[in-house]
Order: C-alpha cells, then structure tokens, then sequence
C-alpha cells in the first residue's frame, strides 16, 4: 500500500470519529474537520471547470491548439476563426463579478438573465421529452390478452394503475371540486394511496440512510483499524 | 418517559458493527429490476468503435450505495469487452471516476492475469462536464464526440485512444448508464440524452430515497434496467458470481447483511416506539 | 420600466429564444440555415457564461472567512483551517493538471508519428482532398513529407533513449516488461525507417503504402509502452500523493461520515416519530414494512414472496401514485420556466436596481 494511501486511511478514521463525536454533542475536534471538510469540497470544483470544460472545449480550440503542426510545415486541420466567437459570452461571463461593486451590480443580472432565459427555454423541451412517454405509458390496456388468452393478473394491475392514477390526480385537483360533485366526493381517495407511497418511500429512505452508516462501520472496523495496525507494527 | 437517544445511537452502530466484525452473511434478496438491468447490460452488441457511456454522478455522500453499484456495472462491461467512457455532471466525483474503473480492473487483472485492462483501452475518464442539459443535447447533437470531448483528464487527445478514436455521433453510444442519487441529474439523461430517431438503452443506479421514483420510468420504458441501492447492487453481484464463479462480492454481501440487520432494529424501534406510546397514553388515562 | 430593467429583460428573453427556436424548428429547416452543424458550440457558448463564474465561491468563501481571520472574530480558527483546505485543495489540484498536460504534451510528440504516417498515406491516396491543411496552400511533395517523417522520428527516438536513460520506472517487474515492450518497438521502428530511407519515395507505391502502415503500427505500440511508463512516474510524485491524502483521506471520509450521522439520527426518529394513529398512517407503516423486508435477505424468512410483493408494490401503486405527483410537479415546471423565460418569476433577479 502506498504512504499516501495508508496517511488517507489513517486521517479518514480521525476525522470519521471526530464527525461521530457530533453525536455526543457539538465539539472542537468536530467543527474543525466540519471546516474542513467544506473548505477541500469548495476548491475541488473551480478546477475541474477549467480543467474538464473551459480548457479543452473552448480555449484550446479558440487558440487553435487542437490542430497539430506536422513536421512538414503542414498542419491536421486549417483554423475556424469562428471559435473565437467564444470571446463573447466569456466577456458576458465576466459581468457575473460586477456583483461586488456596489454602483455595477445590476449588470451581474444581465449574466444571470441570459442563464436563466436559456435554462427555461430548455426546460420546456424537458418537460416534453420526459412527460411524453409518461403519459402514453398510462394509456394501459384494461383487458390484456396475450398469447392467445386472457391475463388476468395483468389486466387487474393495469386496472389497479389506472384507477389509482385518476384518483391520485383527482385529489390535486383542487380548482375544479364543487360541493357534492363525483370529483368533490372522490378526492379523499387520493389520500390513503398516497400515504402507501409514502410508505414507500420512508421504506426506501431507510435503507438510504442506513447504507452510509454500515458503509463507515466497515470502514473503521476493517480498513483503519488494519491500517493502525499497520502502522504501529501490530503492537496496537 | 425521559430516555436519551445516545442509547439508540449506539445500538444501531453496534447491531451493523456485528456481522460486519464476525463476517457473517446471507444471500441478498432477489431483486426484478437488477435482474432485467442485468440482461440489458448482457444482450448489449457492440461492433469495433461502439462503446458505453458511465455518468458517474456522486460524491461521498452517497458512495455507500452508488460506489457498490458502479463497481458490479462496470465489471460487467469489463468482462464483456465493452469500452467505456465516463464523463461526470458532479464536480465532487472527480476522484471516484479514477479509483473506482481501476479497482475493478485491478480485481479482473489479477482474476485473469492472462487478459488485461487497462486505462485507454478499456476505459477512458472525460472528467467533470459543467452545464448541465445544455451540455447533455449538445454532446448529442455533434456528429464527432471524440473532437467534441476535445481531451480526457490527463490531457491526452481523445483521438489518441483508438477505442475511442471514433465516436461519429450518439449513434455509436450502445449503452448509457446513470449512478447517481441525485434526482435533478437523473432526470437531465432522460430528458436531453435523446434525440429525432435515436433513444439509448439507458440503466441507472439509484440510492433507495429514489428508487419509487425510478420506477415510473421503468414503466414508461425510458429506463431499461435498474439497481436499487445496495440490495440491487448485491444481487447483481450474484448474478454476475452465476456466470463468472471466480467473481467475487464478500464485502458487497457483507455490506447488504448488515444492512439487513439494521433495517431489522429500525423495524423493531418502530414497533417498541409504538408499545412506549401506547403504554404511556394507557398510563395517562389510568391516572 | 427602466433602461437598465428592460436590458436585463431582453437578454433574459434573448437567451432563451435561441433553444425555443431550435426546438421547434424542423431538424431539416436547421440543416439549411447551418444551425445542425454549428449547434454543439452555440450551446457551449452558453454554458460558458454559466461557466465564468467558477470565481464567485471562491471570492465568497475567502471574504467572508478571510475577515474573521484577520480581525479574529469568534471561531477565527475554523475560518483558518477551512482556508488553507481550500487553497491546498486549489494549488494540488492545479499542480496536477499542470503536471498532467506537461506529461500529455510530452507523448503526443510521439502520438504525432503515427497520426503524421497516416496523414501522408490518406493525402497522398486522395490527392484531391487530403485532410492536411498547408498555409503555403499546395502540400509538400510526398518526398519531402516522408523525409520530414523519418527525421522527426529519429529525433524523437533520441530523445526518448536519452530520458530511458535518465531512469522512468519503478523498478518493478511489470515496469521492467513495459522497457521491453518500448525497447522492442523502438528496434521495429528504428528498422522501419531504414527501409524507408532507402526506397524512392517519387509515387506513392503499394510497397511503400505497406512501409508507412508498419511505421504507423510500430509508432502506435511505442507510444502506447511510453505512455505507461510516464504515466506511471507520474504518479509516483508528491503532488499525487497530496491529491490522495486530499480527495481520498479528508474529502471522501468525511463526507461520508457527515450524510453516516443521517443513518443514526433515522434510528431515533423511528422510535421518537413514527406512531400508528390511524387509518392512513397504518397503511403508511405497512407499505415501509414490505418494502423493507423486501429488500433484505431475512424478508424471505418471514414470507418466502416479499421480494415479489414489494416489486408488485413499487411497481403499482406506487408507480400510478408517483406518476400523479410528478405530472403536477412537472406542469409546475413547466410553468416556472416560462415565466422564468419572461422574466415574470422574480423581479428581484430581473430589475435594474
């Protein structure tokens, strides 16, 4: 195992236990890996913008350091001056740190505007790829048959989906109910239903929460504590 | 009833601490939807220059479950030969796209010292792509993936790898994969992964909190196989165990036996929290 | 509504049209106006707006910890240790991509031996469309192009013996099979271009086609061999290891410990928090209990088909309900980002104040 590795294993139990002793009560060993903590997670992200994205996809082609200069003289592709369009939203960009000037500020929404506009104006062809095919899938047949006879198991499914669908999405409709209407009387149906979704999800939320505890406890018990005997040469 | 809940702490440390400690465990459950992930990752073709496409999107938050199900997933498409490119939406999974391909193939290298995987040949890491479903469509729409990626994260041409040399378009992505916990990501595949004639054949790896949702897009056939948290991930271990007995999963099984057992001590907190309250209202009313 | 407000509105408006447009307009219409082709980078055009304001965290973090430093304010400490994470985390992540690209230019030098091979034999197999670009406007003559190649080849070579020499590797027996792997690649290549120089290079033969394919092959299995070996050096350098102690020591284990508190904490508000009260809450419980034991090895135990049941639970009538929650949430979305679009959503983010 290499040093670095081992120092990762070592540190990464202190600092498991110091973030457990919360559970005691808030404490100084705590809050210092807190800091910690929020301090690496804060640096990591920048860097691979510029790394990942930034560099290779915009500044390189704009700089034309994607085209490799063959020993020849010649070169794998002619330059596209259009890359260094790329020049404009950068400086667009830049309007985001006008927010610290107090007189320039506004024009930091300018940024902001352009972002949100163009994440909206995605967002609505979002909503149809993704809401499309959900509701073509709900259309289900209530009488299956198949392979020359009747499904009965299924077509009882299908039945139960759609039921619960519309009363599930009755109990939303929240404009639509008068006084004594079907819909009006109906709409508390929606409510049990819902609650075995819950259920559902507090089920599954449960074994969320659970695995990162057993995922630690393995951690501590197994990796550090063999690495601490590692370190101290077994005499721990 | 005055009681500390320090003592429910360390009962719960103490009752995942116990198989994981004795090394005790069990067969996991079956799971359906790993099971059907498990045959589309199989019956998955690839000719010279196609190639998968992992989104690995999570952080430590959530590696406990996702960490375990990236490793079975990629295994597979290790052993099949498949190339993988893994690109993240999470800056915070920077490190696990490089520790978690090379624990895998570290596991097959020594399995079949005879074969080898290695970076550039079997997978190659194209790093932290910021954007969101704007930079989703637009991988989508360009006609040559492997200029457009421009360059992996140790620098090197995409073009330099000759699995990867030739991504021409969508087209030759065969299999897109999505580990994540994060609805919000999850949901930027399905809706922007896609476009007028091609749909991928698209599975994803889900933390439990999510799974109720995943399910509505398995049912809407835009999603094609799911793994459900560690349960997911362990039966799909096994599986993978049935068609190669020398793949192992000990700590997966271990890992899913604790969680077992501690999801056993939440249902019997629940029914004690229950027995206390109902005592007590009892109690109440005697008085 | 002021200047400043009706900019701030149109470049709103401005930013979104572009997709509006481009998702309604017929693919074949985007085809003849150019757009297709050109629409990867008009969307990376907008991300990298979004993308410039990798600073403003940063700028953030370090004003606001930055001050209880340096006027000591309560807690200053924690400010102090949250800082040099931070610029830690900055300088070793920089430093590695900076080692890296060092690494990435120093193999493409010999990547350029195979890419260069396979760039004369295509322009010289498509005369009248190489790819190459000459800003002279006419490529070199064949002759000249593979003279070109046979010395850069040679330099590179030298160069390479000469690092060889200076001493990559670890020692190791798998380092110790990839000089091999180098050493015999490079033989084949050295041998290679002495073929080549001895052949007349006036026309573009099938026997020199052959030649130039074999230094292409040759140069790949070099280049792949050397690309190991450094790759490998360059991870055995202090700035790795802190990326290690960094990412894999500090950053990982602790944010799994931190979301691990969530799992105790869901132990108590199950014994604290969850009373069965009612109709609803009952079947609340009943549904967490069979997706609970349906997912765990000792479900079987209690009723050999919890597994079954909690797929057919999840599958319908949690599905049917999910599917009504999320057709709302979606029109919801929907709504929001049109008005996000018109700038209706939030005058805060949209006045020129």
């Amino acid at each position: 195992m290499a040093q670095s590795e081992l120092l990762s294993i070592i540190l990464g139990g202190i600092g498991t236990i110091a973030i457990f002793s919360f559970l005691i009560k808030e404490n100084y060993f705590y809050r210092i890996f807190e800091h910690m903590f929020i301090g690496v997670a804060a640096g990591i992200g920048p860097i691979l913008v510029l790394r990942d994205f930034l560099w290779p996809q915009i500044v390189e082609p704009m700089l034309g350091y994607t085209i490799t200069a063959y020993p020849d003289g010649t070169f794998s592709a002619e330059y596209q001056p259009l890359y260094f369009l790329y020049v404009f939203p950068m400086i667009l960009g830049m309007l985001y740190y006008s927010m610290y000037s107090r007189k320039h500020a506004w024009l930091s929404k300018i940024a902001i505007g352009v972002s949100l506009g163009a994440s909206g104006a995605l967002a609505i062809r979002g909503f149809f790829a993704e809401v499309i095919p959900q509701i073509a899938s709900s259309f289900k047949p209530i009488l299956v048959w198949r392979d020359g006879g009747f499904q009965a198991v299924e077509s009882v499914n299908n039945l139960l989906f759609v039921a619960i669908l519309f009363l599930v999405l009755n109990y939303f409709f929240f404009t639509l109910g008068r006084t004594g209407s079907v819909q009006s009387r109906t709409a508390s149906w929606g409510r049990p239903l819902l609650m075995v979704c819950f259920g559902a999800f507090f089920g599954s939320t449960v074994m969320a929460r659970l695995a990162l505890l057993v995922e630690r406890v393995q951690f501590i018990s197994r990796d550090w504590i063999s690495a601490i005997i590692n370190v101290t040469g077994g005499t721990f | 009833m005055r009681f500390s809940h320090r003592y429910v702490y360390l009962l719960m440390i103490a009752v995942v601490a116990i198989p994981i400690v004795f090394g005790f465990s069990t067969k996991p459950a079956r799971m359906i939807s790993a099971e059907r992930m498990y045959s589309v990752v199989e019956n998955v073709s690839i000719v010279e220059g196609d190639i998968a496409l992992v989104w690995l999107d999570f952080g430590p938050n959530t590696i406990a479950e996702n960490g375990a199900q990236a490793e079975v997933l990629l295994e597979h498409l290790f052993r099949r030969r498949i190339p993988v490119l893994l690109l993240s939406q999470y800056p915070l999974s920077e490190g696990l796209l490089k520790t978690i391909p090379r624990k895998v193939a570290d596991k097959l290298n020594i399995e079949m010292p005879e074969q080898e995987w290695k970076y550039g040949e079997s997978w190659i890491n194209g790093g932290y792509k910021p954007g969101s479903g704007n930079y989703i469509q637009s991988l989508v729409a360009s006609t040559d993936i492997s200029t457009f990626l421009g360059r992996d994260v140790l620098g090197m041409p995409i073009e330099h790898y000759p699995a990867f040399a030739k991504i021409t378009g969508v087209e030759k992505i065969k299999l897109v994969g999505e580990i994540t916990g994060l609805t919000g990501v999850f949901d930027t595949i399905i809706q922007f992964f896609q476009k007028k004639g091609y749909r991928p054949t698209f599975v994803h790896g889900c933390t439990s909190i999510t799974i109720p949702e995943a399910y509505i897009f398995l049912d809407s056939k835009q999603l094609h196989g799911l793994l459900e948290g560690i349960a997911g991930a362990a039966w799909y271990g096994e599986l993978l165990q049935r068609s190669f007995p020398q793949s192992s999963h000990k700590n997966l099984l271990l890992t899913n036996t604790a969680l077992g057992a501690a999801q056993i001590a939440i249902i019997l907190l629940i029914v004690a929290g229950n027995v206390v309250s109902l005592y007590s209202w009892s109690k109440r009313r005697r008085d | 509504m002021d200047s400043r407000t009706a900019l701030i509105r149109s470049f709103t408006f401005l930013g979104g049209i572009y997709f509006f447009f481009h998702f309604i307009v017929p693919e074949s219409a985007l085809e003849v106006i150019g757009i297709k082709d050109a629409h990867p980078g008009i969307s990376n055009g907008f991300i990298v707006i979004g993308a410039m304001a990798i600073g403003l965290g940063i700028i953030n973090l370090v004003i606001g910890h930055g001050s209880h430093v340096v006027f000591k304010r309560r807690g200053w400490t924690f400010s102090a240790v949250l800082l040099v994470s931070l610029v830690s985390t900055l300088g070793v992540t920089t430093a590695q991509w900076i080692r890296n690209r060092a690494v990435s230019s120093e193999l493409q030098r010999i990547y350029v031996i195979g890419e260069f091979s396979n760039r004369i034999l295509s322009d010289a197999s498509d005369v009248k469309n190489p790819k190459s670009f000459s800003p002279a406007g006419e490529l070199p003559k064949l002759e000249f192009r593979v003279h070109a190649l046979t010395k850069y080849v040679r330099e590179v070579l030298g160069e390479v013996e000469r690092a060889s020499i200076e001493g990559h590797g670890d020692g190791s027996q798998e380092s110790l099979t990839l000089r091999e792997e180098l050493h015999k690649n490079q033989i084949l290549l050295a041998a290679d271009l002495d073929r080549v120089e001895t052949v007349s290079w006036e026309n573009l033969s099938d026997s020199n086609k052959v030649l130039l394919e074999r230094v292409s092959q040759h140069a790949g299995g070099y280049a792949t061999a050397y690309s190991v070996i450094r790759r490998r050096d360059a991870e055995q350098g202090l700035i790795p290891q802190m990326y290690t102690v960094l990412y894999s020591g500090i950053f990982e284990n602790l944010g799994a410990a931190m979301f691990a508190l969530l799992g105790v904490y869901i132990a108590a508000a199950a014994f604290r928090a969850f009373r069965v009260r009612s109709m609803e809450s009952t079947l609340m419980m009943v549904a967490a209990l069979v997706v609970m034991l349906g997912q765990i090895s000792f479900g079987k135990w209690i009723y050999e088909d919890m597994p079954a049941l909690r797929q057919w639970l999840l599958e319908v009538p949690n599905s049917a309900v999910f599917r009504a929650i999320r057709f709302g949430a979606a029109v919801a979305g929907l709504m929001l980002a049109i008005r996000m679009w018109f700038s209706i959503e939030s005058k805060t983010s949209s006045e020129g104040r």
